[in-house]
């Protein structure tokens, strides 16, 4: 065999095993993401309870909300990178004129970043907000201009985002216009 | 007869590129389409689902197209390196379009009773730039091919002559 034909065999066996490397980390990666995310292994449990919050409009700077959740890596890889966003939309009824407008106004956005969840462990915490860290202080209508003859609506979105299988996957879950309740 | 053998071995590996460019990941995203869990439904938005098979069904044909003609070649041929330096290049576009049609970044919508309450994204871009750094070392060897093809012609063929000629004797 020419020496040029040995050369192109070393390089062609190394990249039929990094291909298949890489064919079985991403496949072992999915089938282990599927784990994961599969709701009937309550492997994700957000909320972890009832989430406790506080609304009052006539002090904003105490607004608080808690919810508490636990995450828990059953996969091979770790999570990476993994984050939790939570926005809320109020929608309330203006008092000055015009009369009877209703107005939707973000009041909380706060995103927070809890790094790794290396595989086989469990991540216990709580989603916190409280006045200025993740409440929007200054578009919380006060308690002059709104109707309360109208109930509040709170609605929020939820996100839910990771990197997986060696940073090779990164999903989200969008839950958008959960409805708090008036 | 080695013509034949070798149309053969064309048809077969033009059937193989058909299977996995074309058939399986059609299968895939239609199976993927519409999935349920825990009673919860999870579609893929049907102008998304259209956009991505019209890219596969496209760089699939002309890559099974090209297969026939890589396999269906004499070995060491000028006509077989030619043929698999353009497969090479279509399936690095063939992997692109996964990115430029959308499949690398799939949103799935949650739908509960006929009404969107979220969606699911699955980002696999790092996935497919990785398959596409493998691609290139192989576009490089293939490279290397045409060129080993070129300078050492003379040497192939008289290799070639004396295997057919020794066939010949015995």
């Amino acid at each position: 065999m020419r020496p040029s034909r040995i050369f192109r065999w070393i390089v062609r066996i190394f990249l039929l095993i990094f291909t298949l490397s890489l064919s079985a980390v991403s496949l072992l990666g999915g089938f282990s993401a599927v784990t994961v995310l599969d709701p009937d292994s309550y492997s994700i449990n957000i909320p972890d309870g009832p989430p406790v919050a506080n609304f009052d409009l006539s002090n904003p700077s105490n607004m608080s909300i808690f919810v508490p959740f636990n995450i828990t890596n059953v996969g091979v890889y770790d999570l990476t990178d993994m984050e939790l966003s939570f926005q809320i939309v109020m929608n309330y009824s203006e008092n000055d004129p015009p009369i009877n407008s209703s107005r939707l106004v973000q009041i909380f956005n706060k995103t927070i970043n809890y790094g790794n969840i290396l595989h086989g462990e469990l991540l216990k915490s709580n989603f916190s907000g409280i006045g200025a860290d993740g409440f929007i202080l200054a578009d919380i209508p006060t308690p002059v201009e709104v109707d309360f003859t109208h109930p509040l609506i709170f609605f929020a979105n939820f996100t839910f985002s990771a990197s997986y299988s060696l940073n090779l996957y990164r999903f989200e879950v969008k839950i958008i216009n959960l409805s708090l309740g008036p | 007869m080695g013509a034949t053998k070798n149309f053969l071995k064309g048809l077969i590996y033009m059937c193989i590129y058909i299977t996995t460019t074309m058939v399986i990941p059609f299968l895939t995203f239609t199976w993927i389409k519409e999935v349920q869990v825990a009673g919860v439904n999870i579609v893929l938005e049907q102008q998304e689902y259209d956009r991505i098979i019209f890219w596969i069904s496209a760089f699939g044909l002309l890559i099974s197209s090209c297969a026939f003609f890589n396999y269906s070649s004499p070995k060491q041929s000028i006509r077989k390196g030619t043929f698999a330096l353009i497969q090479i290049l279509l399936n690095c576009l063939y992997i692109w379009s996964y990115k430029f049609s959308g499949a690398t970044s799939v949103r799935f919508e949650i739908v509960i009773e006929l009404t969107d309450v979220g969606f699911i994204t699955v980002n696999v871009q790092n996935l497919v730039m990785l398959y596409m750094g493998v691609y290139f070392l192989t576009i490089v060897l293939k490279g290397y091919d045409f060129i080993d093809f070129v300078v050492n012609r003379e040497k192939i063929r008289q290799i070639r002559y004396k295997k057919a000629k020794g066939d010949g004797e015995s």
